[in-house]
């Protein structure tokens, strides 16, 4: 009970010199304005930003039968016009009730999503009501920061309910992981002013322009806050301009530097009339994507839109040497991208459209939909995607196959056998399956004889096999046996491992 | 419970640690000696009663069955195949076996550069020999050759294995040949492979002491088997009768022991009969995989269902059943004749298989495993083959590799590599490719730029699959005689390497200078 009251009185302390601590900031930001005015602080917070209150869904994959869990959580928004709200995408990822509210507003308001981005973590919400519009003022998105120069990050990160504004500086710019999609990698800023829990999809600020949105931060190290910089935001906002959202476009090139002298000679990059410090030599296409049909294996890209690669594959942009893969970055679907390349020992033009692949769709995690799955006979069978790798990877140490079939998925070819490997992840105990245990965590290749490619195929050949009362025969990878399934048992175990288990679809398909 | 009682034999055993007690009991003896003359004159001690009522051993009966090896081993750097490191110096102890050899665990001298033999009669060392290394049976044979050596020592007589159940005492000795011994009983049998495909019987006890270093098993005054692996309190005794087994092959040079080549699974799931074809009133194992190379091959098929072994019924686990005994043994276990007598390599074993639906006899020869299974080694041999070329190491994928550069929990650190593994470790026909891995990129200025791509397979080389690293070897030859100036490889991620084939000899000097390399590669 002491340590309690002790602990409490702690807190008070600690509160208190935040406090202090917080009128000496403000204090001392006097002669910031003098020097720096045009980065220093220039808005209403109150009439901008928006505290946005979540409760989502959250699917157990490793159940992915059951119920899904409630789960609350919250983050921060800014008005862009008149409507819009922008925000994270993993704020509202999920989300079946949305709350907003001002920091100078007195009442909370239902909100819903409009666009959502998994790919770069932005989505747009409006309020359904125009009640909490009154007195709001939009904020204007300005350019890219210089690095070093000075931001404010305001949002309504934890510990406290109040708004909380955070300074620091542009401390790096580059292409970085957004971790909500797991797979996507777009520009980002890096900033050294502190990112915590709940500043998600709030505005980094100099003067009255948004110059990032808050999303992510990098546990491990000290300071490192990352925002989503304007040029992804203009991006969203003008693909979303068509009532929709299509998303980013893959150039598809896989490459390797060409710092090697002696693989610079036999490409024969060092001919005359060349530039000595230029290319990238393709090592794979992604199927389906904007290179694919064009570009080739052995090319050699010498420029992309105009702009000079660095034998290391660097681009210069706007005085920043960037990954040359970030000049389509920022291509809408359907735009012209042009190439300049080295091909069998000439010099040749090529131009192509950009345009977005599905291959990899399964790798990127899904927020939206419920889980995919089917049980016969007590067998569970899910696609292998992102969110069951999630959910599962560290019980599955011991099968080395799945954990390389779906990360070296383009790498390895992998996907020209499948769209998305079925794995058979768990079996429900019933006595019609008591010798299967061997089949768990294996991956399907054959059902009744026909290669699968995706859930869908596997769904409908072995429905269209029980319906027909004939059994189930399933080939797995690295598996001699199969494994044999009758209609009968599969029809008998049913009811019982519904209620045993206490299941109420046996399957769960989502529309593609 | 069995320590206590075990711990009370060995106090009444134990002469040299308790001279008072040894006193009492030398009295003890000595009245037991003169009752034992009036009841049977001439009898003597010798004359062993029942086991474990026996008079003990003595200290000099054992001492003259242990010679104890010195052994100065080298461990082989696989990353850098060409270097030797000086590993740290081991004490084992080898036992005396008739026609002057010492017996040792294979495992224990397979990298000795030297051995030094010494004897309980005299602190001198004498030098020792592998002559007969066998890591499929982890047994070897090793000769003294300084006149006489032999001459103070005498093998134990051996007496039969010992059934489960049975106690014996596990005697070890210490650096000066004082003997430890232990009470221990045999808990039951089982039948493994150290290394290899070759599967023996074993007999678990368990044990106090670390025996790890070789120790006798003895009941009565004779050997029924020693030590082959003790860990945490338990010991796993090879049985005196596949130490002879061994030992007498060795010595004319032949392998001791058969290894079966396939691996059965379960025909219990009442589906998986029905897809078999495999009548209810049969039972019997379902052949998952023959290894080419052993005595499976060409005999049993892949989705064979193994019903009987030379008449002994298979039961659907894979089991053969004694009903006499009640015990349960591996199929593989069709090895031990009877009691524990073992098969030999060139016996004909007859199968009753359900091949198709049919029912079949087979007739199996026994052959002793010689290679041939593995595409990707589990040992290898002390000299690793190795490919340098324009400063990068080319390797062949091995256990000892994978290992060596991710730790023992290797399957979790490089996905494609254990997935490479599991799925073609073995050879499904008889065969010579290997998985051939770019192991090592030197710094160079002609690596630059490559030096991430290590420890990954390469797919093509000049467009051709290097199947091995000879094969690799005869393109690169082929390349240079055709006046090629590159070689292209490209890696199992499409990474594309090129070698420079023009300034070849001076690089490949270069990187061995540099890199204190020796001259040739093998």
């Amino acid at each position: 009970m002491q340590g309690k009251w002790k602990a409490k009185g702690w807190v008070l302390v600690y509160l208190a010199a935040n406090l202090l601590l917080f009128i000496v900031l403000l204090s001392a930001s006097g002669p910031v304005y003098a020097t720096e005015p045009d980065n220093a602080l220039k808005i209403d917070p109150g009439a901008s930003i928006v505290k946005i209150e979540v409760r989502s869904f959250v699917y157990d994959y490793t159940k992915p039968w059951s119920e899904p869990r409630v789960q609350a959580s919250s983050g921060t928004g800014f008005l862009i016009n008149k409507e819009y709200i922008l925000t994270n995408a993993h704020v509202v990822s999920g989300a079946k009730f949305i709350h907003l509210s001002r920091s100078n507003q007195e009442r909370e308001f239902e909100g819903e999503v409009v666009f959502v981005a998994h790919d770069c973590d932005l989505a747009i919400v409006r309020a359904k009501k125009a009640e909490f519009y009154h007195g709001a003022q939009p904020l204007r998105i300005g350019q890219r920061p210089e690095l070093g120069s000075e931001i404010n990050v305001l949002g309504f990160p934890i510990g406290g309910d109040r708004i909380s504004i955070t300074r620091g500086i542009v401390s790096r710019i580059d292409m970085d992981l957004y971790s909500h999609s797991q797979i996507d990698q777009h520009l980002t800023l890096q900033v050294d002013a502190a990112i915590n829990p709940g500043n998600s999809g709030g505005p980094a600020m100099q003067g009255a322009e948004v110059i990032g949105v808050a999303f992510q931060s990098l546990r491990g190290g000290e300071n490192l806050g990352y925002l989503i910089p304007p040029s992804v935001i203009q991006k969203f906002l003008v693909d979303v301009e068509d009532g929709k959202y299509d998303g980013y476009i893959e150039l598809g090139v896989i490459s390797q530097d060409t710092r090697n002298p002696v693989l610079r000679r036999a490409a024969g990059l060092n001919q005359a009339g060349l530039a000595s410090e230029t290319g990238v030599l393709v090592t794979g296409i992604m199927p389906g994507s904007s290179a694919d049909g064009f570009v080739r294996k052995g090319d050699v890209i010498l420029e992309i839109n105009g702009h000079k690669i660095s034998q290391q594959g660097d681009v210069d942009l706007n005085g920043s040497r960037q990954p040359y893969s970030m000049v389509t970055d920022n291509l809408q679907n359907g735009a012209r991208i042009d190439l300049l390349i080295w091909r069998q020992n000439s010099q040749q033009k090529l131009h192509f459209l950009a345009r977005p692949t599905n291959v990899i769709a399964h790798l990127r995690q899904d927020y939206d939909n419920p889980p995919e799955y089917a049980i016969f006979n007590g067998m569970l069978f899910q696609p292998l995607n992102a969110n069951l790798m999630r959910a599962a990877v560290s019980a599955w140490k011991d099968r080395p196959e799945l954990l390389y079939r779906y990360s070296y998925f383009v790498r390895a070819g992998i996907y020209k056998q499948v769209d998305e490997d079925v794995v058979l992840s768990y079996r429900l105990g019933d006595r019609n399956n008591t010798y299967l245990d061997r089949y768990t965590r294996r991956i399907v290749s054959k059902v009744n004889g026909k290669a699968i490619r995706n859930f869908h195929t596997f769904l409908s050949a072995s429905r269209s096999a029980l319906d027909q009362g004939q059994k189930l025969v399933l080939e797995f990878r690295g598996e001699d046996v199969p494994l044999v399934i009758t209609a009968d048992a599969d029809a008998e175990s049913q009811a019982r491992i519904q209620q045993f288990y206490g299941i109420q679809k046996m399957a769960n398909q989502n529309e593609k | 419970m069995k320590n206590k009682s075990g711990a009370e034999y060995s106090g009444r055993t134990c002469g040299t640690c308790h001279p008072a007690f040894n006193w009492k009991k030398m009295a003890w003896g000595l009245v037991v000696f003169v009752l034992l003359q009036l009841l049977w004159p001439g009898s003597g001690f010798h004359a062993a009663p029942l086991d474990g009522q026996a008079e003990p051993i003595s200290d000099i009966a054992l001492q003259k069955s242990i010679v104890q090896l010195k052994v100065y081993p080298v461990s082989r750097n696989y990353l850098y195949p060409w270097s030797k490191r000086p590993g740290q110096p081991l004490t084992v102890f080898g036992i005396v076996v008739p026609h002057k050899r010492v017996l040792v665990r294979a495992e224990d001298v397979r990298s000795a550069v030297l051995m030094q033999a010494r004897k309980y009669s005299s602190y001198e060392l004498a030098e020792a020999k592998v002559e007969h290394l066998d890591m499929e049976s982890n047994l070897a044979l090793v000769t003294i050759d300084q006149p006489g050596f032999f001459d103070d020592l005498l093998a134990l007589p051996a007496g039969p294995d010992l059934a489960v159940g049975a106690t014996a005492v596990a005697v070890k000795l210490d650096s000066v040949f004082q003997a430890y011994r232990e009470d221990v009983r045999i808990q039951r049998q089982k039948v493994v492979a150290d290394f290899g495909f070759t599967h023996l019987p074993v007999q678990v006890c368990q044990g106090d002491a670390d025996f790890a270093s070789g120790g006798l098993i003895i009941a009565g005054h004779t050997l029924r088997g020693m030590v082959a692996y003790a860990k945490s309190g338990t010991m796993e005794i090879l049985p005196v009768s596949v130490m002879n087994e061994y030992r007498k092959r060795a010595l004319v040079g032949q392998p001791a022991f058969a290894s079966a080549g396939f691996y059965l699974g379960s025909m219990i799931d009442p589906a998986r009969r029905e897809y078999y074809q495999m009548p209810a009133n049969l039972s019997g194992a379902l052949v998952k995989r023959v290894l080419p190379g052993t005595s499976a091959w060409n005999v049993l098929q892949k989705n064979d269902v193994l019903l009987a072994i030379d008449g002994k019924l298979v039961d659907n686990a894979g089991y053969i059943g004694d009903a006499q005994t009640g015990q349960k043994l591996p199929a593989l276990m069709h090895f031990v004749k009877g009691g524990s007598s073992l098969r030999h390599p060139g016996d004909v074993l007859q199968l009753q298989v359900l091949r198709k639906g049919q029912q079949q006899t087979l007739e199996m020869t026994l052959k002793a495993y010689r290679g041939g299974a593995e595409r990707i080694p589990w040992l290898l041999n002390e000299e690793p083959p190795y490919l340098l070329e324009g400063g990068f190491l080319f390797l062949e994928l091995s256990l000892p590799l994978l290992r060596q550069v991710y730790g023992s929990d290797w399957k979790g650190r490089n996905p494609e590599l254990s997935m490479i593994f599991n799925s073609r470790q073995f050879y499904t026909k008889p065969g010579q490719d290997r998985i051939v891995i770019l192991a090592q990129v030197f710094p160079d200025p002609v690596t630059r730029g490559f030096e991430g791509f290590r420890m990954q397979p390469v797919r093509l080389v000049n467009g051709k699959a290097p199947f091995n690293l000879t094969r690799m070897r005869k393109i690169i030859a082929d390349q240079v005689s055709a006046g090629q100036a590159f070689l292209h490889l490209e890696l199992s991620g499409g990474q594309q390497i090129v070698v420079d084939l023009q300034n070849r000899d001076q690089i490949n000097q270069r990187i061995k200078e540099r890199y204190a390399i020796p001259a040739n590669d093998t």
